[in-house]
């Protein structure tokens, strides 16, 4: 297991053994590190546009659906402690992996 | 499902009459000196202030050393403990009345009824700060758990570190003994309240740890009694709550927050995260403490409670682990892993806050003379601060003593007349004159004495000013 801490002020994107993830806002202020393919067609998820209405997160692409339920399930496990989230991935602690500081228009609410 | 909480119910109006009503206790009420010797039921929390505070609304993070707080933890400790036996070391005839007064009917039942609107005061910010998200597995948690232990084994304690930089080595050694006196020397009082019951193969688990704590039953052996051996190797009193005064709320919060996870039971998952995080990273702080208490005052001071717990602690995190956190995912199912990474992460913060606290107070504490010229200095800059800053003036007569306490402004502290003792922390203080004065940064502890037959000081709020 790969255990990486990432704020998110400075690192909301992360890619571990080329699968890119990204920190994602949800509802009540709760952070998920959420898979960023949309598994329809591998649209960028973190470009899409959160529904404050439906709780929901439309892939940019083809408006994939994906309710809060269902992206906390496409989520590594992860902790949050004010701006900084620890987040395990299920690859070997010595696994590859770069963190970035990208625009997430899905926090955008 | 009924969505009212008790905490709602208690924010309800009659809270601040029933606040009023518990600290009109007079067991609550200003002492005539610093320390209060062989009577653990005197535990002041200054009445006077609870009419302006609003406990009914949660603390931010960063109001956790606020007045507010050091208030509501003190009340909160003084309920959670009416739980708790506690003699005096010496006669109980002096302190009858104060026994019978603590352990009342009315001081039980109103500390129960603000027991919840406090908790949630001082611990909501908890949830806003905290959350554990995604699908949890019992080897996701080992890893998240085995980084963070490798992190506490490569930091060195920044706390230790202070006190052995600070101008005063010993003092700043001695007040942080006092600090941890609170909880060490009534050591997992809190942890008794989860050990009864009918819980599996964890609850003997759980009880084995208790018995370590109390040493199987031989005093000499208990850990309180250890501790209050290094406090009689310094000189420094073993009644508990003697030293109540130099409390700060994040020292009071570590002691309170295993009474919240310990007394009410549906929180048993985060306290067994808590259990396990104080257990492991125990054995690494005392290990540091002990090097440092010996580096401050040599082989004269007593290490042992130090050097056992870095012993006793590295098999009791495994122990937590192995036969107490394992048997209950065994039973209860991965599920309640997030509540007990939450305990895990909760008790990490707020002993990161703790120390932070102490390594301030001892700062400004062992410092107060550049405090005092800075003060100097604002007074001839500001022609007139009366007409600038929000301020009150006071007179008290010979031998009034202020309970300590803390501002949520930086405030300029003037004596305009007579003379006090300005207490700023345990062998901390200064005589100030009349035209004299001393700065005081938001949120230190500090108290005064007057020493003369009348004494007239005034107390500026100047947070503006100070930044500038």
């Amino acid at each position: 297991m790969l255990v990486l801490e990432l704020s998110m002020d400075s690192e909301n994107y992360v890619v571990v053994e080329d699968e890119p993830f990204f920190l994602l806002e949800v509802s009540d202020g709760r952070v998920v590190v959420t898979r960023d393919k949309c598994p329809h067609r591998g649209g960028p998820l973190h470009l899409g546009k959160w529904n404050e209405r439906t709780s929901s997160l439309a892939c940019p692409w083809h408006g994939t659906c994906f309710t809060e339920m269902a992206l906390c399930g496409r989520s590594v496990p992860s902790v949050r402690s004010g701006r900084q989230v620890t987040a395990v991935f299920p690859v070997s602690s010595d696994a590859g992996f770069r963190r970035y500081k990208r625009m997430v228009i899905a926090n955008d609410h | 499902m009924h969505r009212v909480s008790t905490a709602d119910v208690l924010q309800m109006p009659d809270l601040r009459q029933l606040v009023r009503s518990y600290v009109s206790n007079p067991l609550f009420s200003a002492p005539n000196e610093w320390l209060i010797h062989n009577n653990q039921f005197r535990r002041p929390v200054r009445p006077q202030d609870v009419a302006i505070m609003d406990f009914a609304t949660p603390l931010e993070r960063d109001e956790a050393c606020s007045s507010s707080a050091l208030t509501a933890q003190r009340m909160l400790l003084n309920v959670y403990e009416t739980d708790l036996m506690f003699l005096p070391d010496e006669s109980l005839a002096s302190n009858r009345n104060d026994f019978d007064l603590f352990y009342s009917d009315a001081n039980k039942v109103i500390g129960e009824m603000i027991r919840p609107a406090l908790e949630k005061h001082l611990f909501g910010f908890l949830d806003d700060v905290i959350d554990v998200s995604g699908k949890w597995t019992e080897e996701a948690m080992a890893a998240l758990f085995d980084a963070r232990f490798a992190a506490v084994k490569q930091e060195e304690s920044a706390l230790c570190r202070a006190i052995l930089s600070a101008p005063r080595p010993g003092n700043a050694a001695d007040c942080f003994l006092i600090q941890v006196a609170g909880d060490f020397l009534s050591e997992a009082s809190a942890m008794a309240r989860n050990v009864l019951g009918s819980f599996g193969p964890a609850q003997s688990s759980l009880f084995t740890v208790l018995i370590d704590e109390y040493g199987y039953g031989v005093h000499e052996t208990k850990h309180s009694t250890l501790f209050a051996e290094t406090m009689r190797s310094r000189g420094l009193e073993t009644s508990l709550h003697t030293y109540w005064q130099y409390y700060l709320a994040s020292s009071l919060a570590l002691i309170n927050y295993f009474h919240l996870v310990c007394k009410s039971h549906r929180n048993f998952f985060r306290y067994v995260g808590a259990l396990y995080y104080t257990e492991t990273t125990l054995a690494y702080a005392t290990r540091d403490q002990s090097r440092m208490l010996r580096e401050v005052f040599g082989e004269e001071v007593d290490t042992t409670y130090f050097d056992e717990h870095a012993h006793i602690d590295l098999h009791h995190g495994e122990m937590v682990m192995e036969r107490i956190i394992r048997p209950i995912l065994g039973q209860c199912g991965v599920e309640v892993i997030p509540d007990i990474i939450r305990g895990f992460e909760e008790f990490r913060l707020l002993q990161d806050i703790a120390d932070q606290d102490l390594i301030d107070q001892i700062a400004w504490s062992q410092d107060l003379g550049a405090y005092q010229t800075k003060a100097q200095e604002m007074l001839h800059e500001i022609d007139d601060p009366r007409a600038r800053f929000p301020h009150a003036t006071f007179t008290e007569v010979r031998d009034e003593l202020t309970v300590t306490h803390v501002h949520d402004d930086d405030e300029l502290f003037v004596v305009e007349e007579g003379a006090l003792e300005f207490v700023a922390n345990y062998g901390e203080s200064v005589t100030l004159q009349a035209g004299e004065a001393v700065v005081i940064p938001r949120h230190r502890l500090h108290g005064t004495q007057i020493r003369s037959d009348t004494c007239v000081y005034t107390a500026y709020a100047v947070t503006e000013a100070v930044k500038c």
